[in-house]
C-alpha cells in the first residue's frame, strides 16, 4: 500500500480494495470467509463488516423476525407451563386483599369523620349545664338532735330505738329528694 | 365467603361510626335542657341511708340476743356497727357512732368490763366534732361507768372517791351540753 495519501491509488490498491469490499459483502450476506485467507485480509474484512453494521443497523426480514418472536414466546410459555398454579394463586391472593384494604380505608375515613366533625368537640357535647339544687332541711344531712332531743339517763342504752327514729326521718327526706330528682324541678 | 365476611365487617364499621356520630334522644334532651340539677354536698345520700339501715339492723339483732339473755352476743352485734363505713361528713354518722359507743359501753359495763367500757366512751368523746344530745349521752354513760367503778371499789377508798368525782364530772358535762342544746333549739324555734 502507498504511504502517502496525496498520491492516487494504484491498480493493485484498487484491486485489494475491491477484494476487501467483496469479502465484507459476503460477511454481511452471511457467507463465511474463505478458509485460506491472509490474517491481515481476514481482520480487515471483519473490521469492515463491523463498521458497515454500525452505520447501517441490520433489518431482519419478516421470516427471521417471526422465527425470533416465536422462539421468545415459546420460552415464556415454557415458564408459564411450569408454574401455572402459583401464578393463579398469587393473582387471587392480591385480589382477595382488596376488600380488606377498602374496608380499612372506609373505617379510617369514618373515624376521621367522627373525630374531625365540625362542632363536635367532646367538651361541648358533654359540658353539663348544672345548677345546684336548693334543698329543704328535711332533705339535708344534719344533726339528729332536733328529732331525738335530750336523752334521759334511763334511755342511755336505747340506741336502737333512736336510730329507728333518725333512720325513719331521714328516709322520708331521702325519698322526697329522689322523687324530686326523678320528675325534675319545674 | 370472603366477600360476605368483608361486607359484614364494613357494615359493622359503618353502623358503629353512624351510631357514635348520632345522639340518642335522651342525650339530645339533656343537651337541650336548661339545667341539670346537682345535689348539694349536704344532700341525704344513698350511702348514708345504707349505713344507717345497717346500724339499725345490728341494733335490732342485739335486741333479739338481749331478749334471750345473751349479753355477749348482743355486744358483739353492736360492736359490728363500729366497722360500718359511714360517710365522714354526715352529722348523722357521728351521732350514730356515738350512740353505738354509748350502748356498747353500757353492755361492757353490765359484763363487768369497766375499763373497756371507759375506753369506748373516751374515744367517742375525743372524736366528737360538735356538741350534741348524743355526746351528752356518752358523758352520761361515762358517769355510769364511774358509778360502777366507785361501787366496785372499797368503800371510803381513794379509788372509790376518785371514781365518784369522775362520775359527777361526767354527769355535769352531760347536763351542760343538754342545757346548751336546749337553749339553742328553743332560740331557733
Amino acid at each position: 500500500m502507498s504511504v502517502s495519501d496525496d498520491e492516487p491509488p494504484t491498480k493493485e490498491e484498487l484491486a485489494a480494495a475491491d477484494a476487501l469490499a467483496n469479502r465484507v459483502d459476503d460477511l454481511l450476506s452471511g457467507t463465511s470467509l474463505p478458509a485460506v485467507l491472509d490474517a491481515e485480509d481476514r481482520e480487515l474484512a471483519e473490521l469492515g463488516s463491523m463498521i458497515h453494521a454500525s452505520y447501517n443497523p441490520a433489518k431482519l426480514d419478516a421470516e427471521r423476525q417471526s422465527s425470533l418472536i416465536e422462539a421468545a414466546l415459546a420460552q415464556g410459555a415454557g415458564v408459564a407451563q411450569h408454574e401455572p398454579d402459583e401464578l393463579a394463586r398469587a393473582r387471587a391472593k392480591r385480589m382477595a386483599r382488596w376488600p380488606f384494604v377498602l374496608g380499612g380505608l372506609v373505617a379510617a375515613a369514618a373515624i376521621l369523620l367522627l373525630v374531625l366533625r365540625p362542632g363536635s368537640k367532646p367538651e361541648e357535647m358533654h359540658a353539663p349545664v348544672a345548677r345546684i339544687m336548693e334543698l329543704p332541711t328535711s332533705q339535708q344531712s344534719r344533726p339528729g338532735d332536733a328529732v331525738i332531743g335530750p336523752i334521759a339517763q334511763k334511755d342511755s342504752a336505747a340506741a336502737g330505738a333512736r336510730i329507728d327514729i333518725v333512720h325513719g326521718d331521714r328516709m322520708s327526706g331521702y325519698r322526697a329528694l329522689q322523687y324530686r330528682k326523678l320528675v325534675g324541678e319545674r | 365467603m370472603r366477600v360476605t365476611r368483608t361486607s359484614v365487617i364494613l357494615l359493622a364499621l359503618l353502623a358503629f361510626s353512624v351510631g357514635c356520630s348520632n345522639e340518642s334522644p335522651s342525650d339530645s334532651s339533656q343537651r337541650g335542657a336548661l339545667t341539670a340539677l346537682t345535689e348539694p354536698e349536704n344532700a341525704l345520700s344513698e350511702e348514708l341511708m345504707l349505713c344507717l339501715g345497717q346500724a339499725k339492723n345490728f341494733h335490732h339483732k342485739a335486741d333479739v340476743f338481749l331478749s334471750e339473755g345473751k349479753l355477749s352476743e348482743a355486744a358483739d352485734e353492736v360492736a359490728k356497727i363500729m366497722d360500718i363505713p359511714f360517710p365522714t361528713d354526715a352529722p348523722e354518722s357521728e351521732d350514730a357512732l356515738l350512740d353505738t359507743r354509748a350502748r356498747l359501753a353500757k353492755l361492757r359495763t353490765e359484763q363487768g368490763q369497766l375499763d373497756e367500757a371507759l375506753e369506748l366512751v373516751d374515744d367517742g368523746i375525743a372524736s366528737a366534732t360538735r356538741k350534741s344530745f348524743f355526746l351528752a349521752n356518752v358523758y352520761t354513760v361515762r358517769g355510769e361507768i364511774f358509778e360502777a367503778k366507785a361501787a366496785a371499789a372499797e368503800a371510803g377508798s381513794e379509788a372509790s372517791r376518785h371514781a365518784k368525782i369522775e362520775a359527777i364530772t361526767a354527769f355535769d358535762s352531760s347536763i351542760e351540753i343538754n342545757d346548751q342544746l336546749l337553749k339553742s333549739l328553743k332560740s331557733e324555734q
